[in-house]
């Protein structure tokens, strides 16, 4: 496996448990959609 | 920020009946306030810049699509890891009525440089509402339609009379089970009023008709993970059910929408993936508030919630009239409910609406969380005069 945990999406929520990941030791990723920063997600 | 500066402007506007003149004068720079706005959100961003990178955490870029459930496209690349929470967050829904194109969503509205003399809401959740009455205490003729039986459907029945009651006095107009139709070229909305037609005139139509969860492009069946209202469905620990190698939390469960709640179940999240299912959220003390002019604010049961799952309630009121610090302050406006289960004195819920009910459900929801009871809280001391008085009267109350 590449990381213990992958967090998808940097918002509030996703930063946070980005951030509490590392924070107990594991090896973290998170994904962020460049340049949409997540809010057009839906428009499909 | 813009309810707080028209707050300021409709207090000045109210306020000749307390000695100060030349109030008919006042006006709002809609487009300075606006600009405003934007630069201090563009200092608090800045200031929280901080590089994820630079925490520890690896930073994908691109979009995300689940292979399997512990396997995700990230762009070209294939990533594998032990578990995945989902935190895309939601975002602002257009309905398909025609003509939606001519109506504006609430991140346009913010941008606005001049207020429109008639808005039109679709929509009268908790976006609606606040929008609502933003701009009616700003001098904006406003009328919410809402599609369900009432606005606010999580909001204690009672409180919400008293909300809507105010703002007609402040000049909205509220009309329920509207089935918005078409939004005609001159931007009058056609709708059916209770089946019969009605059409409502604005210079600008917003629509608030909810946030959905951002997870249709997740590919969340190759994960086997389950929607419920539209979001990931979780259990009480924030993991799928159908996919226990995957949590979610904040705007993506489709559940407590609020950043708080975002703060809170993404620390959740991440714990019990790694370290096992350690903590269930609890909402039982969540406050929260709309951000109406007044706020209304609550934490717990509502009446109606508390008399159904509770043999024996008791109900106490403090209306703000009474209270010293509200008169001093001329904001008479709303009322502290406190629902208690009788026998033990055990505080269900508390609802606040009047000036400051944003911050004084925080005291009753410190009171909640510690266990004390009605008359535990109700024998405190508290400073006077405060619009917190309210509370303590509230709950001292027969």
């Amino acid at each position: 496996m590449d990381h213990d945990l992958v967090v998808i999406g940097a918002g509030t929520a996703g930063g946070t448990a980005a951030r509490t990941a590392v924070g107990l030791g594991a090896r973290t990723a998170i994904v962020e959609e460049d340049g949409f920063a997540g809010t057009c997600l839906t428009r499909g | 920020m813009l309810v707080s500066t028209v707050e300021l402007y409709w207090r000045a506007r109210k306020s000749g009946g307390l000695g100060i003149t030349g109030v008919e004068a006042l006006g709002l720079d809609w487009g300075a306030i606006v600009e405003r706005k934007d630069r201090l959100v563009a200092s608090w961003s800045k200031g929280k810049d901080r590089s994820l990178e630079k925490e520890g955490i690896a930073v994908l870029r691109g979009q995300a699509r689940f292979l399997g459930p512990r396997r995700l496209r990230v762009g070209e690349q294939t990533v594998t890891a032990e578990k995945v929470v989902i935190a895309t967050g939601s975002a602002p829904r257009r309905p398909p009525i025609a003509g939606v194109e001519r109506a504006i969503t609430s991140d346009e509205l913010i941008h606005l440089k001049t207020l429109p003399l008639r808005m039109v809401v679709v929509g009268g959740g908790l976006i609606g509402m606040e929008f609502g009455f933003c701009l009616a205490r700003a001098g904006t003729r406003v009328t919410v339609l809402q599609a369900g039986p009432q606005v606010l459907p999580g909001v204690d029945d009672e409180m919400r009379e008293v909300l809507l009651t105010i703002g007609r006095e402040a000049g909205m107009d509220f009309h329920i089970n509207v089935q918005v139709t078409r939004i005609a070229e001159d931007r009058v909305v056609e709708a059916e009023v209770n089946g019969a037609p009605g059409r409502f005139p604005a210079d600008v139509v917003l629509l608030a008709t909810g946030r959905p969860p951002n997870v249709g492009r997740l590919n969340l069946e190759a994960a086997g993970v389950e929607l419920e209202r539209g979001g990931v469905k979780v259990n009480e620990y924030l993991q799928s059910p159908t996919a226990p190698d995957v949590y979610a939390a904040g705007d993506a469960t489709g559940r407590h929408q609020h950043t708080p709640v975002a703060w809170y179940e993404g620390a959740i999240a991440a714990e019990n993936a790694l370290k096992g299912n350690r903590k269930a959220v609890d909402y039982r003390f969540l406050p929260t508030a709309v951000f109406t002019l007044p706020a209304l604010a609550q934490v717990g049961l509502t009446e109606r919630e508390a008399r159904a799952s509770h043999p024996r309630v008791g109900v106490n009121r403090a209306p703000l009239r009474h209270n010293p610090a509200a008169g001093v302050r001329d904001e008479t406006e709303g009322l502290v409910k406190v629902i208690h289960e009788e026998a033990s004195g055990r505080l269900l819920g508390v609802h606040v609406l009047g000036a400051g009910a944003e911050d004084l459900i925080e005291i009753a929801a410190a009171a909640m969380r510690g266990g004390l009871t009605r008359a535990e809280v109700g024998a405190m001391h508290y400073v006077f005069p405060t619009l917190g008085g309210a509370i303590f009267d509230a709950m001292a109350g027969g």
